[in-house]
């Protein structure tokens, strides 16, 4: 199945009217998490997870709140820590546990608002419980604007990096005498791009980009672009290539052609993109396991002005996830 | 164009010494320090010093390949053999998340059994690269190491290996190849025991554990054995080892003190962010007890002279690289081709011929070239700030002031200098180089003075941080990383404020780069200052307290940041007497400190001395 782009008001009556089973989904200090739920129109939703940072507990109070007065008790709080991805994936693997039974179920996961590292372990613990008797539909809503308020070339969504870490459950196989060739999927972030690439020293680096042929990705083309000529030029041996920032699978085969340009390499991948290609990212690390995908949790983010909520969904679904 | 020459179109381009042949090492290696000789004799060793104060190119040199060279002799003959492990951008490898489950099992067996195997698949996959001789003996001693070492303390590891090429195939290329895809496999089947570990908190591990007494010691000692190599000691050089888990670095102290230095040394280089000093038995390891400490940023910070003439030795000896590969017959000089503002230094010249000639009447100090050293510089700055309001014109051209503003750190030298050439190579299209125009030298110190104070600080008014965001929304509770970072920007910008202020005044000493701290600071000043030793803001050091019965911190802020407030970086001999109160105040509030200073004109109460520390100053 292909990705399907349609409007949020529109989206009430494509996911038909089937109850569902379960919801997963976040809360975030972006008013974007709840573009989705409040656009599901007459569909029930029997259950619901919701992914509420304890880290940041002052940023996603209010909007945990929403989540309450909408799904009532039907929700149960999935608490994730922004500095201890252990506890996270116990926490994400019991819940996970409690809502999945084995038999027929219709799920729904909202990944606009979690972190990448969250999202990427979700998709691990997904995996692990997930049924061909499940019926999983993947939504993302866009935003209409980042950074909002700063200029083209000024645009930023986190700063600084506070530590660089593999994801659990995509570990990759690492052998210690390869170099490290890491992939970067850049978004808006160059200078944290660079952080990360200074941090992790690599002996080989491929810069990724949107391809500019999505039509989501075409108007932040030139801004990427000069982004990207910024960061060549602080470092030498950099091979570019582009990636599908809509589309999960295409995100997948550019980052398989990727990974194998430069011979035996450790090969780290370190999504900065959308969360679609984060799970591209996840899907190509699945397919080959001796990737690795990488985390760099942010020093600090742009929560005044991160984005403002597009009119705008993104649906697929994910059979490789049901085995 | 071949490779090399590539890699030398631009000569200050900063390569990692990693990726550098032993013939471009050789030729661009300085050494840092007249002591330098003391990292090579055995003994364990800390190489503390800032990111860019050339660590890691001190241990690529010692690497065998390059120490061959330099000496001319063979493998054999060498007076120690040293293998390089970089932390750095092993994270990935040796610090995966799934690590952090292991602390609910037997934390430190497997984390010093993935150290182990991480150094041991580093050596022998080193060792494989090596164009050691194939003859006989060198086969049958590679084989016989194979067998009688090697894969005997492996099985005493828990781990059969399979056996050796036969000696038809055999050489000590494909013999220690072998070893360490050996290596490689036990690190990879650990891998896959981490990954059941992300989900199952108990699963039976049946694989070798390996640790550094039972196995890489007596492994890496029956090395030396070999007619290939000398029977000299071992080095392994551990490379930023900030790096390492915590645990990490608990079990390397703990091999620290393990008494096996004449046969394996640890040379162990940190960035300033050792995690910690205790070992495993919870005795912290010492210097000079259990290993030799040897301080990069001390040795560069304080002694100017040294500092420049080893940027001038590195600079010329790239220019003559340079030079050479791109087929140029020229003689460059680091002084010309990186030459002053000449009108800027005339000017300056015509201040100092005026101080010269009021010395007899109005002179302050005992000579006449003191008062020319101390004052001339200030007074054009002063005199910039008059009317016209003009400081941010003053220039930071010519190699004297760039070596000043790069502040003790070759890397930051290197940086601005490729960063030059770059530009001035833009402007030439195509012509030969042979200077860099002044006016691009101060654009690109300026920059990066700005970048300095902005990169780390734009966030603290416009972002909130993530890790602890506990009062987002209001004032009462704001997290301490935020508001320590707010406290470090105010304190710079007091401190950069304070001595612009002394510089542009009357006082008798106006060159002020440093503060020492007098009584007793209060916790939170010293972490403010502590913060800005970690970011580079700082450099740390210590000088006689004013009651003359011990010792108290001194704080030099970082001279790459001259240009953002328009200071003049040869200014290294002065340092002011800073009470707990006063600090303080500047990390509060530090406009209100330097507006009172201005109106009040108290500025000269601030008590100044003279650095003996920095005696050779020009």
């Amino acid at each position: 199945m292909s990705v399907r782009r349609g409007k949020l008001i529109d989206l009430g009556s494509v996911l038909s009217d089937q109850p569902i089973d379960l919801f997963v989904g976040s809360a975030s200090f972006e008013s974007r998490c709840h573009s989705i739920t409040s656009h599901l129109g007459r569909v029930t939703v029997r259950n619901a997870i919701i992914g509420v940072n304890r880290t940041h507990w002052a940023a996603v109070e209010d909007s945990v709140a929403l989540f309450r007065g909408r799904f009532g008790s039907s929700m149960v709080e999935l608490d994730l820590y922004s500095d201890d991805p252990i506890r996270s994936a116990d926490n994400m693997d019991r819940v996970l546990l409690q809502r999945i039974s084995g038999s027929q179920m219709r799920i729904v996961v909202d990944i606009s608002t979690f972190t990448r590292e969250s999202l990427l372990m979700l998709v691990f613990f997904l995996r692990k419980r997930l049924k061909d008797s499940h019926q999983v539909t993947f939504l993302y809503a866009s935003a209409a604007e980042y950074s909002v308020g700063s200029s083209e070339s000024d645009k930023w969504l986190s700063k600084g990096i506070r530590d660089v870490r593999s994801v659990l459950g995509f570990p990759g196989k690492m052998y210690p005498s390869r170099p490290m060739h890491l992939i970067v999927m850049l978004g808006f972030e160059d200078y944290r791009a660079l952080e990360l690439i200074h941090r992790c020293q690599p002996r080989f680096v491929s810069l990724g980009s949107g391809d500019y042929s999505d039509l989501a990705t075409s108007p932040h083309q030139s801004t990427n672009e000069s982004r990207l000529a910024r960061l060549e030029g602080f470092l030498h041996r950099v091979e570019r290539f582009s990636f599908s920032a809509y589309d999960p699978r295409l995100t997948m085969r550019s980052l398989e052609q990727q990974a194998v340009i430069f011979g035996d390499s450790n090969v780290v991948v370190a999504p900065m993109h959308t969360k679609i290609s984060t799970l591209g990212a996840a899907l190509a690390a699945i397919r080959d396991d001796s990737l690795q995908v990488c985390y760099a949790s942010a020093g600090i983010y742009n929560v005044g002005g991160y984005s403002v909520p597009g009119e705008e969904f993104y649906m697929f679904e994910l059979p490789e996830l049901c085995p | 164009m071949n490779a090399a020459r590539q890699q030398f179109q631009n000569p200050f381009r900063v390569l990692s010494p990693e990726e550098m042949v032993a013939e471009d090492v050789c030729d661009l290696f300085v050494e840092p320090f007249t002591d330098f000789g003391k990292i090579t004799l055995p003994g364990h060793a800390m190489l503390n010093g800032p990111r860019g104060s050339g660590k890691s190119m001190i241990f690529r040199y010692l690497l065998p390949d390059c120490q061959k060279l330099q000496i001319g002799t063979s493998y054999s003959e060498l007076p120690f053999f040293a293998f390089l492990v970089s932390i750095k951008n092993a994270g990935p490898t040796t610090n995966l998340t799934e690590f952090r489950r292991l602390s609910e099992h037997a934390d430190i067996v497997f984390n010093e059994h993935v150290l182990t195997v991480f150094i041991a698949s580093k050596v022998f996959r080193y060792m494989q690269q090596l164009d050691f001789a194939i003859s006989p003996q060198s086969v049958r001693d590679s084989i016989e190491y194979f067998n009688t070492v090697f894969s005997r303390h492996l099985a005493l590891c828990g781990k059969r290996c399979s056996a050796p090429p036969s000696k038809n195939q055999a050489s000590p290329s494909t013999v220690f190849g072998h070893i360490a895809d050996i290596c490689e496999d036990i690190f990879a089947e650990f891998i896959q025991f981490t990954k059941r570990i992300a989900t199952d908190r108990l699963p039976r591990y049946d694989g070798a554990l390996c640790g550094y007494t039972d196995f890489l010691f007596p492994v890496l000692a029956g090395l030396r054995e070999l007619h290939f190599l000398p029977d000299r000691p071992l080095y392994i050089l551990i490379d930023d080892a900030d790096y390492l888990s915590l645990t990490q670095t608990i079990i390397l102290n703990s091999w620290i003190s393990s008494r096996t230095h004449t046969t394996v040394s640890f040379k162990v280089s940190t960035q300033l962010l050792y995690k910690t000093s205790a070992t495993i038995s919870g005795l912290p390891i010492q210097s000079p007890h259990d290993y030799q400490e040897i301080s990069i940023a001390d040795i560069h910070t304080s002694r100017y002279k040294r500092y420049r003439q080893r940027i001038e030795q590195i600079v010329r000896k790239r220019l003559d690289r340079w030079s050479k590969d791109m087929g140029l017959c020229q003689d460059l000089s680091p002084i010309d081709f990186f030459p002053d503002d000449v009108d800027q230094e005339r000017r300056i010249k015509e201040i100092a011929g005026s101080i010269r000639h009021r010395f007899e009447s109005s002179g302050r100090g005992s000579r006449v070239s003191d008062d020319v050293t101390r004052y001339s510089r200030p007074e054009f700055i002063r005199s910039l700030g008059g009317p016209s309001k003009s400081t941010s014109t003053y220039s930071y051209a010519g190699f004297a002031q760039l070596v000043h503003v790069s502040s003790g750190l070759v890397r930051y030298f290197l940086e601005s200098a490729s960063q030059m050439f770059a530009d001035e190579q833009s402007r030439l299209q195509g012509k030969d180089i042979t200077s860099i125009r002044p006016t691009i030298q101060n654009e690109v110190v300026r920059n990066q003075a700005n970048q300095l104070m902005f990169e780390h600080f734009d966030h603290v008014d416009s972002g909130v941080d993530p890790e602890q965001s506990v009062g987002l929304r209001d004032s009462v509770t704001i997290d301490s990383t935020h508001r320590d970072m707010q406290r470090l920007r105010n304190l710079i910008m007091g401190l950069g404020g304070l001595f612009f202020l002394k510089l542009v005044s009357s006082d008798a000493e106006r060159r002020v780069f440093s503060v020492a701290l007098s009584g007793h600071p209060t916790p939170y000043i010293i972490r403010t200052f502590e913060l800005g030793v970690q970011f580079g803001y700082f450099h740390r050091s210590s000088i006689g307290n004013k009651d003359g019965t011990g010792r108290t911190r001194l704080y030099v802020l970082t001279r790459r940041i001259a240009p953002f407030f328009s200071l003049d970086p040869s200014s290294f001999a002065g340092y002011l007497w800073v009470t707990s109160e006063f600090a303080a105040q500047l990390i509060q509030d530090p406009h209100a400190v330097l507006r009172k200073l201005k109106s009040s004109g108290s500025l000269a109460e601030l008590e100044v001395d003279q650095l003996s520390l920095f005696d050779d100053e020009e």
